[in-house]
Order: structure tokens, then C-alpha cells, then sequence
């Protein structure tokens, strides 16, 4: 899209589409027209037009990948083509082995950013796999929320607010091991796009942005495939034609990561070291397979299918003794999670004009998580013997189960591409099912089971949406989304009208405005505590009735020579009925249903500016990307009224990433991101609170100082106005790749926060006994990540 | 494969010299140690202020009173007395700094506590007037049979200018007439009571699980008929019982601080942050009126 724009002179128009050999429009092939010296690109749907002079003119298509195509047209009338471009994966690994030039995430004019295999494979590995979601990390207006947190924050917003799809599956958790990797293998994967300044019709159900995952499909000449072995994971990859046919391809990898190998000696020689016993350890693995199978060139269907289980353990105990106090504590959290995606889609292009697709899809997401915590402590004082325990036992489980269908039309001219489609999505959403008990000397023993039935739901969606060139220079995209949803025997209706405009002023500078009506029907409930683990997810519901919105942005971009290009982009984003914990509450499903701890209709507002500075191509590419943002909420309840910083309030968030291509077999990568901290209702001070009437007249009265039944109260700063100290990290990534004959091996080594930053995940109180008797209070930080460097060899074959 | 091994051991070597844990220092919880300030006034009783130190959560939480500090009185903006400190304990470990005045209704009081160390904290607020009883009845008195439950109708009136707020307390004491040692004893006995709600009430809190708070939402400015019980002593061996039912008209602050202070109680395990109403300008604690409208009712 953002090269449609041309300022050649007028004459006649050639416009056409290019596509892949699997009927996939190609965005961002090449269109190079060489007696002229002229060009384009093509958008998002494959589309592309040039202004050309009357007569023949030689003009190529080419994209990577694929096999060139070359032809002489004569041009006496304004003119459409499509053209077809065909695999080439010998070219392709060709192309890998001795590239002249990177390419970087391509930002269209319209404001998609959309990112290539080839951008998730230069960025520094960490633990020797290169995430696409750090790839996508690395674009303005995106941030990690810190060590160890799940999913990506895109202005402002939360992990819940990003509509995650995979081949038109929802995905509900996009991190392994907190935030350690994401879910997606970028083996797996052929292209991201991410939308967050404007919001396609098409989509739905989320109110920060998109992020439209498509899985590889597998190459048609012949099985080619990649192992890849590090110190931490390891991974494998195959892919080709089932036969010889080449109608039918496949596309399978497999990874694990077997970090508790090494945690598990490590942490324990730690702990021991500084006076516990103690175990941390975590494992994961994954699947992604994908099955296509071309009935006619114009007909195919797809399948694929994609899990991930993760299991991570914590243990920690201590004893501490002295002459007169014995102390033992005992904390134990085991968790495990999980994802299982399936989908289906049958894909018909019925004509040139007419193009027919029907997903249907599956994703269930599991936690499942164990808690304990033990206190024992005798005290010998006056000689006597008091003793003290508490005992807290939870074992809970949450999931998601999400089947969804829809079918969209695409109709598309010269001038004018117009979709128009449907859906329905069944939703069980289990908030919390399980036991707990918590036992002290001090109330006896109280158990918890909550049975809590899932809350099912229905939402049901429509769309239109056109893209329309009015004129050369201009570019409108509008249309609605509405959406209906019924949960609990009530339904909430939201019509979400959608527009976006780009003008192109001058060659290459380009001008862009959006606004979007948003619904979400989905909620984070995120604790005021420094751990992000505590967040979770529960559906709208009659009372947390689905959130809605507006999103306003705009900005500007200009193409520079040699590959250059820079943007600037403000957003507005206002929320309304969002929920909050009430004060007081404790984690949801442990002692009480969710929806008895929340307080409904409050607000939110995100707004901020993003810079962005890029070189996209060339043998040395870079990227600079910094936003500056604000996110509040604001509910009667809490903080007197006022608006307050939502948890993921981060002022400032820098991401820079350079990769330099040295020969034909050295590539170097270096990123560095710095991210303001999350901001935390931390605890000051204690104090005296008054003590109780029904003691203090009554002591009063019979001539007794009632100070000594008051209690301490802990004294906290307003709701969220602690800022935790800024995450960043260094990485470095150096990689070596040589073929010889049929195989292609690449060594990398790789260093993840080179100078050591302690990013804190999450802050704890640890209360100790004195020699004295009395107790003292220590704040901990715990961080995941130290520095790691990591080693791998990949062998690709074919 | 050497290779392999001599890198595996420099990753492990890296990871171990690199501790995942340390402590997070918070320069904010140091400097935000204050006097806290803690007096409940009605009319009653003189003024007792007390007046101890804060401390930081992290360390050690022993909260000390503070005993040289100028504590000023003022009643309606004016200096009516300056309170002297009264250890109740040779140790000196609890103490109060008490007045010799009984607040007046509808005057705001104020006070003004000066120390070297933290230095000046004020707090304030309005002395409210004694609510009016309409009636108030014993309904019945319980038996051993029916939970001793002694059952009372009382009407308040309420000001239809003001948003009001009250509490009940009630007490009883007499003689009880039980085994001590083998051997069947009067022994004298004091007690406070939870009241019990029958006819509902909006925005109900408990002070420390016992009497109850609530507010006029919804019998603003009227005369409203409350009906409560609460369980009695044993009634069979009781003699020369009294019970006494206090309706107190209470400040905001009065309301808010016992509003909060049990959502704080009650929080429990990992439970999200309560902040407890705090009317202590540059310090912590409570300064909060009332004023009791008291009937006893001698029931046996």
C-alpha cells in the first residue's frame, strides 16, 4: 500500500496484483520497470500501480524467494495484469548463504508493519532462538512489560488488549517461560503484520492492536529441513510436498528447552549459599504443523495445528535458629501451562475479481497452578515457650476454550478492494476452579473450594470493509465492525465504525490519520503487586460488562534514499468499563469468585507519541524506535476519584537494534531496549492505628492506658505511583554461516543482557526473626535474567 | 565437541557468579517515617491524644511513643490548651497526651503536634451534636431457650441538612451467679455486645468485628426505626443486669477510618493494597468526633 503512490508522469496506468504459486497475494514484491529506471512495490493485498509511457515497456517482478519474472508489455490503454510468481527455495537458501543485503520490518504508508522471517533471524538470539516477538519488540510503539512478562504492551495498553491470531486462530498466551520466549518458533513462521495505528474492519474483539501470524506453509520442490542444537533449546524443522505431485506440502517443527538442566544445580548451590534450600527449574516444548493441499490453482485448503507446554517449579526454605527462636519457612509454587491451537480454512479464488475463504478454529488455553507456604516459629520468652505456624495450601485451575468460524469475501478492482464477512465465536472461560486452605495458630484452619461453573458466551461478528484510491495521491480505508455478544442472557451490541486515510503530498512522504471504534470483550485483572504473574484474564461478563473504545492516531512517514525512512506518530486511545481489583480483594478464584472482588465502569486513557528511524535495507540495517506515553485509569472507587497510572504506565520506551552483514558468511546483530519500570502500590511505612472503641472506653473507663490494643497498620503510596526501576538490556548476536553443497550451517553465539542488569520481575517482603525477638522486614528483588550467553548450531539440508 | 563443553562451562560459571536475587532498597520507605496521631473525641470524654512514631516496613517495626512532643488544642481555630503527656507505665511504653476539656457541638476542633524530629503535624475536625432518640424499647429479653437474645426497637431522627453516619455500641454488666472452685459465687461481670441488625441498614461496617457503623443513605432526614438484637449473658444466673445501647452520631472521618480499617483487617493472604482513611496532615493516624446518646435499660 504504501508504494502505490507514484509521481511518474502521466500516461497510461499499469495495476495489476501479484501472487504466489498458492494464490497468496505477495506484499512488498518488487515491480521494476529497468529502461526507466522506475518502480513500486506491492501492498498488503499483492496490488500495485504504475503510470507508464505509451509503447513497450520490459517490466520484472520479483520477491524473495521466488523465481523472477520478466515481461514486455505494450502499453496503449490503461492496463491490469496479475502476475504469478513461482517458489524457488534453492534461490532461496542461495540467497540466505550469500545475501547481499538485510531487510528490515517494512512500515507501510498506511501505518502495518509487516516482518519477515528474515527479520526475526537477524536480531540477536537469545538462547540461541530467534523470537519473532522480539523482533516485533523492536517497532515503536511496542514494549515488553519487563523481565519475565507475558505477551507484548502496545501503547499503553495491556497483554490482553492485542488480538494474537495464527492462520485466523486466536492465541491466548504468547510467552513460554515468563516472557523467558514466545510461543511462536520462528522456523514456523512466514510473516507477522502488525496493525496498532489503524484497526481493518476484519478485525475485532481487541482494543490495542492486531498481530496476523502466518504460519509457513511448507515449499512444493522438494523436503528440505533445519536442526538446530543450543546449550538451552533445541529445535527441527521440515518441510516439503507429500508427493510428487507437489499438490499437497507440509510444514512441521518441533523445539524444546531443557533450562532445568541447568537451573535446577544452580539455583540450588545458590540458595544454599546464601542460607536456604532452594530449586528453580523450568522446561518447555512446542509443535507447529501445517498441512496445505492445493485441490485445483484455484482451490486449497489448509490445516494447522500448534501447542506448547511449559512447566516451571519454585522451592524455598529456610531455617533460621537462635538461642531463644526457631524459625522454619517453606514456599513451594509449581505451574504449568499450556496452548492448543488448531485450525482449518478453505480458500477459493473464484475469479479474478473474487476471492472466498471459511476458517474454522480451535485454541484452549490452560493454566494450572500449586502453591504453598509454611511458617513454624518457637520463641522462648520469660520462660515460657510460644509457638506460631501458618500453613496456605491452593491449587487452582483456569482455562480458556475458544472455537471460532468465519468466512470473508474479497472483491477487488483496479481502484478498489471491498471485504465483507462473518463470524461467530464460542467462548468457555473458566476463571478458577480449585481448593485452598490456610491454617494458623492464631484462627485455626479455614478451607476454600471454589466450584465455579465456566462463564459461556457467544459473540457473534459482521464486516465490510473498502479500500479505495480516489485519486493517486490519496488512499481510504473505511468501514464497520459490528459485533454481538451474548453472555449470562444478556447481549451487548457495538457497532465499530473504522476509518483510515493516507495522502501522499510528495514522492515518498506520506501523511496518515486513523480512527477506530474498539470493544473487547475480555478483561485484565491486574494486582497493584510488582508480580505480573498475578494478572489474569476473565471474560465480560453482565456485571464487567465488554470494554469499549476509541482509538484516534495519526502521523507521517518519509521514504529517504538509501533505504532510509523515518516516522512520527501520536495516538489517543480512551477506554471505557474497564474493572479493577477493589481494595482488599485478594487474588480472584483463591477465596472468593472474581466477580465479588472487582469494581466495574471505571476508565482508562493511553496517549503518547512514537519516533521511528530506520534503515530497511542494505547491508547494515538498523532501527531506533522511541515512544513516549502516558496510560491512566480512573474509577469513584479508588485513589479518591482521581485518575491514577494503570500498571503498565511506562513513560519512556527506547528500542534500537543495528545488524551488519560482513562478507558473505558473518552477520552481526546488537540490540539494546530500555523500558521505564511498571509502576507498583508499594508499602512505606507501618503504624499505630486507634484502638478499637469497644476496647479503648471500656479500658477508659477502668483507669487503663488503651494504646496497647492498637494494631500496625501498613501505610501504602497512592494506588500505583511507585515507578519500579527501568528494565534494559544489552544483546549482542554473532553468526556464521557457510554451505557447503547441500547443507547450510550457521554457528551462533550469542550474549542476552551483556553488562548483567538485575531487571527486577518481582519484589517480596521477607520478614525474619531477631536474635531480640523482634522481627525485621527485608525487601527482595528477584530477577530472572542475568547475563546468558548462548551457543547454537543450525544444519539446514534439503 | 571440546568447544561445546568449554562454553557450557563458562555459561554455567556466568550464571552462577550472577546471584538472581538481592535486596531492593527503597529510599522512599526511610524517608517517609512521620508522627502518627491517633484521637477519638466525643462528649463523653476529655481529649486523649497519642502520639507514637512511624516505621519503615523494611527493618524492625517497633513503633515507639513519642513523649516530647508539643501537642496544642484549638477549638475553633483558636488555642484552648496545650496537653500535657501521662505515662500510664514505669517503662513509659504507653502514654497519652490528655486534655482537661470536653469538645463542645459544632465546633472544630483542631490539633497542632510539634517535634523536633518530624516536625509539625495538624489534624481536624468538627465535634458533631448528639443524636435524637425518639424512642427506644426493649422488646424482649432472651432465655437459656431462645440464645439469650435480647431484642430492641429504637427511632433516631435524622438531619435531612447533613450526610449523617452513626454506629451502636451496647455494653451490659451486673452479677453472675456461677461455679468458682466447686463453689456457686456472684461474680461481677462487663461486657460489650454485637449488635445484631433485623431491619436492614445501608453501608454497614464493623468496628473490629463488633459494634456497627452505617450511614443515612436511605432515610435521609427522616425518623427512622431500627430493630437489633444481640446476645445476652446467660440470663438464668444473671442478676442485677444493665444493658446500655449507645446510638453515637459520628464524624465522616470517624465513618471512613473504621470503613477502611476493616476492609484492611480483613484482607487477607497476597490481598491487593488497603488504604486506610488518614486525616493527619504530614503525619499518619486519625482525629475523629462523636457524640453518644446513651440509654440503660436495667433488665433483671
Amino acid at each position: 500500500m504504501s508504494c502505490f503512490f507514484t509521481q511518474a508522469q502521466k500516461q497510461f496506468t499499469l495495476s495489476g496484483k501479484i501472487i504466489a504459486d498458492d494464490l497468496n497475494p505477495l506484499s512488498n514484491a518488487s515491480v521494476y520497470v529497468s529502461q526507466f529506471s522506475m518502480g513500486t512495490f506491492s501492498d498488503s493485498l499483492g496490488k500495485f500501480q504504475l503510470n507508464l509511457k505509451e509503447g513497450w515497456n520490459e517490466v520484472s517482478f520479483s520477491y524473495i524467494g521466488f523465481n523472477s519474472e520478466r515481461s514486455n508489455i505494450f502499453i496503449s490503454r490503461d492496463t491490469t495484469i496479475e502476475m504469478q510468481l513461482r517458489t524457488n527455495l534453492e534461490l532461496h537458501e542461495v540467497t540466505i548463504v550469500d545475501k547481499k543485503q538485510l531487510l528490515n520490518a517494512l512500515h507501510e504508508a498506511n501505518g502495518t508493519i509487516m516482518l519477515r522471517k528474515e527479520n526475526f533471524n537477524s536480531l540477536p538470539a537469545f538462547m540461541g532462538e530467534n523470537d519473532p516477538m522480539r523482533a516485533v519488540q523492536m517497532q515503536p510503539g511496542v514494549q515488553s512489560g519487563g523481565e519475565g512478562s507475558h505477551g507484548i504492551f502496545v501503547r499503553g495498553g495491556s497483554p490482553d488488549q492485542n488480538l494474537m491470531l495464527v492462520d485466523g486462530a486466536p492465541v491466548y498466551n504468547p510467552s513460554h517461560v515468563y516472557g523467558f520466549i514466545s510461543v511462536f518458533n520462528g522456523d514456523a513462521i512466514e510473516r507477522i503484520d502488525l496493525f496498532k495505528d489503524r484497526y481493518p474492519a476484519r478485525f475485532g474483539g481487541r482494543l490495542c492492536s492486531v498481530m496476523d501470524i502466518k504460519m509457513e506453509e511448507g515449499n512444493a520442490n522438494k523436503v528440505k529441513g533445519t536442526f538446530s542444537f543450543g546449550l538451552v533449546t533445541s529445535r527441527f524443522h521440515l518441510d516439503g510436498p507429500f508427493t510428487k505431485k507437489k499438490k499437497t506440502t507440509f510444514s512441521l517443527s518441533l523445539r524444546g528447552c531443557y533450562a532445568g538442566l541447568y537451573s535446577s544445580p544452580i539455583s540450588k548451590k545458590q540458595y544454599k549459599a546464601a542460607g536456604y534450600n532452594g530449586n528453580i527449574y523450568y522446561y518447555f516444548g512446542d509443535v507447529n504443523a501445517k498441512i496445505v493441499h492445493h485441490f485445483t490453482d484455484k482451490l486449497k485448503w489448509q490445516f494447522n495445528f500448534f501447542t506448547n507446554n511449559d512447566f516451571y517449579s519454585f522451592t524455598k526454605e529456610g531455617h533460621a535458629k537462635g538461642e531463644n527462636y526457631s524459625v522454619d519457612n517453606l514456599f513451594k509454587q509449581n505451574v504449568r501451562w499450556a496452548n492448543y491451537v488448531a485450525s482449518t480454512a478453505l480458500i477459493y479464488q473464484l475469479n479474478e475479481h473474487w476471492k472466498m475463504s471459511h476458517h474454522f478454529s480451535f485454541s484452549r488455553y490452560k493454566i494450572e497452578s500449586k502453591d504453598e507456604d509454611n511458617y513454624n516459629e518457637e520463641v522462648s520468652f520469660n520462660g515460657q515457650n510460644y509457638q506460631w505456624h501458618s500453613k496456605f495450601n491452593s491449587n487452582n485451575i483456569t482455562y480458556i476454550n475458544d472455537y471460532s468460524w468465519r468466512s470473508d469475501v474479497e472483491y477487488g478492482t483496479e481502484l478498489q478492494t471491498f471485504l465483507f464477512g462473518a463470524g461467530i465465536t464460542g467462548v468457555n472461560f473458566e476463571t478458577g476452579k480449585g481448593k485452598s486452605s490456610y491454617d494458623n495458630t492464631s484462627f485455626g484452619k479455614t478451607e476454600f473450594e471454589l466450584i465455579s461453573s465456566p462463564v459461556k458466551s457467544l459473540d457473534a461478528f459482521v464486516y465490510a470493509e473498502d479500500e479505495y484510491h480516489p485519486s493517486e495521491n490519496w488512499l481510504i480505508n473505511g468501514g464497520f465492525h459490528l459485533r454481538i455478544y451474548n453472555v449470562q442472557q444478556k447481549t451487548f451490541v457495538s457497532f465499530l465504525p473504522r476509518v483510515n486515510v493516507v495522502y501522499n503530498p510528495v514522492a515518498k512522504f506520506y501523511m496518515r490519520a486513523s480512527a477506530s471504534g474498539l470493544s473487547q470483550n475480555l478483561h485484565l485483572l491486574a494486582t497493584a503487586s510488582s508480580n505480573i504473574l498475578n494478572d489474569y484474564w476473565v471474560p465480560a461478563t453482565a456485571k464487567a460488562k465488554p470494554e469499549g473504545g476509541w482509538n484516534f492516531s495519526g502521523g507521517m512517514m518519509q521514504k529517504l534514499p538509501l533505504n532510509f525512512e523515518w516516522s512520527i506518530d501520536a495516538f489517543y486511545r480512551i477506554i471505557n468499563n474497564v474493572i479493577e481489583y477493589k481494595e482488599g480483594a485478594t487474588k480472584a478464584s483463591v477465596y472468593k469468585p472474581w466477580e465479588e472482588q472487582i469494581i466495574t465502569g471505571g476508565k482508562g486513557k493511553s496517549y503518547g507519541v512514537e519516533f521511528y528511524l530506520a534503515r530497511s535495507g542494505g547491508r547494515v540495517t538498523g532501527s531506533v524506535a522511541y515512544t513516549l506515553a502516558w496510560s491512566e485509569r480512573k474509577f469513584t472507587e479508588l485513589n479518591q476519584g482521581n485518575w491514577y497510572p494503570f500498571k503498565y504506565d511506562r513513560r519512556h520506551n527506547f528500542a534500537t537494534q543495528v545488524v551488519v552483514l560482513a562478507g558473505k558468511h558473518f552477520e552481526l546483530g546488537v540490540a539494546w531496549v530500555y523500558g521505564s519500570g511498571n509502576m507498583f502500590t508499594l508499602p512505606l511505612q507501618n503504624y499505630q492505628s486507634f484502638p478499637s472503641v469497644w476496647y479503648h472506653d471500656y479500658l477508659i473507663s477502668q483507669g487503663y492506658n488503651p494504646n496497647g490494643y492498637s494494631e500496625n497498620i501498613t501505610l501504602y503510596t497512592p494506588k500505583n505511583s511507585y515507578r519500579l526501576p527501568a528494565y534494559h538490556h544489552l544483546d549482542i548476536s554473532f553468526t556464521y554461516r557457510k554451505r557447503v553443497k547441500n547443507l547450510e550451517h550457521a554457528f551462533n553465539f550469542s550474549i542476552y543482557n551483556v553488562y548483567n542488569r538485575f531487571n527486577q520481575f518481582s519484589v517480596y517482603s521477607d520478614v525474619r526473626t531477631n536474635a531480640d525477638g523482634t522481627r525485621s522486614t527485608t525487601f527482595k528483588q528477584l530477577s530472572l535474567f542475568p547475563v546468558l550467553p548462548s551457543l547454537s548450531y543450525t544444519i539446514k539440508f534439503s | 565437541m571440546k568447544l561445546l563443553l568449554q562454553l557450557f562451562l563458562v555459561v554455567v560459571f556466568t550464571i552462577q557468579i550472577s546471584s538472581c536475587e538481592k535486596d531492593f532498597v527503597v529510599k522512599e520507605q526511610e524517608h517517609s517515617k512521620r508522627m502518627t496521631v491517633n484521637c477519638a473525641f466525643n462528649n463523653y470524654q476529655t481529649f486523649f491524644v497519642y502520639v507514637t512514631q512511624s516505621s519503615s516496613v523494611s527493618g524492625n517495626t517497633s513503633l515507639l511513643p513519642i513523649a516530647d512532643a508539643l501537642v496544642e488544642l484549638f477549638e475553633n481555630d483558636s488555642l484552648i490548651e496545650i496537653l500535657s503527656y501521662i505515662p500510664t507505665d514505669t517503662a513509659n511504653t504507653f502514654g497519652s497526651y490528655q486534655s482537661h476539656i470536653y469538645p463542645s457541638p459544632e465546633n472544630k476542633y483542631s490539633l497542632k503536634i510539634t517535634h523536633p524530629l518530624y516536625g509539625v503535624v495538624n489534624a481536624e475536625d468538627v465535634m458533631v451534636t448528639v443524636p435524637v432518640v425518639n424512642s427506644f424499647e426493649l422488646k424482649s429479653y432472651g432465655t437459656f431457650t431462645t440464645e439469650n437474645l435480647v431484642k430492641f426497637n429504637m427511632q433516631l431522627k435524622d438531619d435531612a441538612a447533613t450526610e449523617d453516619f452513626y454506629r451502636i455500641n451496647i455494653w451490659q454488666w451486673g452479677t453472675q451467679h456461677i461455679l468458682v472452685d466447686s463453689i456457686w459465687q456472684n461474680v461481677e461481670f462487663s461486657s460489650s455486645a454485637k449488635p445484631e441488625l433485623i431491619t436492614p441498614l445501608n453501608d454497614t461496617v464493623r468496628d473490629n468485628g463488633y459494634f456497627l457503623l452505617f450511614s443515612d443513605k436511605n432515610f435521609n432526614g427522616t425518623n427512622k426505626d431500627i430493630q437489633l438484637q444481640f446476645r445476652g449473658v446467660d440470663s438464668s444466673f444473671a442478676e442485677h443486669e444493665t444493658v446500655t445501647v449507645e446510638l453515637v452520631h459520628i464524624s465522616k472521618a470517624h465513618y471512613e477510618y473504621y470503613r477502611t480499617l476493616e476492609l484492611y483487617q480483613h484482607a487477607g493472604y497476597g490481598a491487593e493494597p488497603v488504604h486506610v482513611y488518614n486525616n493527619i496532615n504530614n503525619g499518619y493516624g486519625i482525629f475523629m468526633s462523636s457524640a453518644i446518646n446513651s440509654m440503660t435499660v436495667q433488665v433483671k
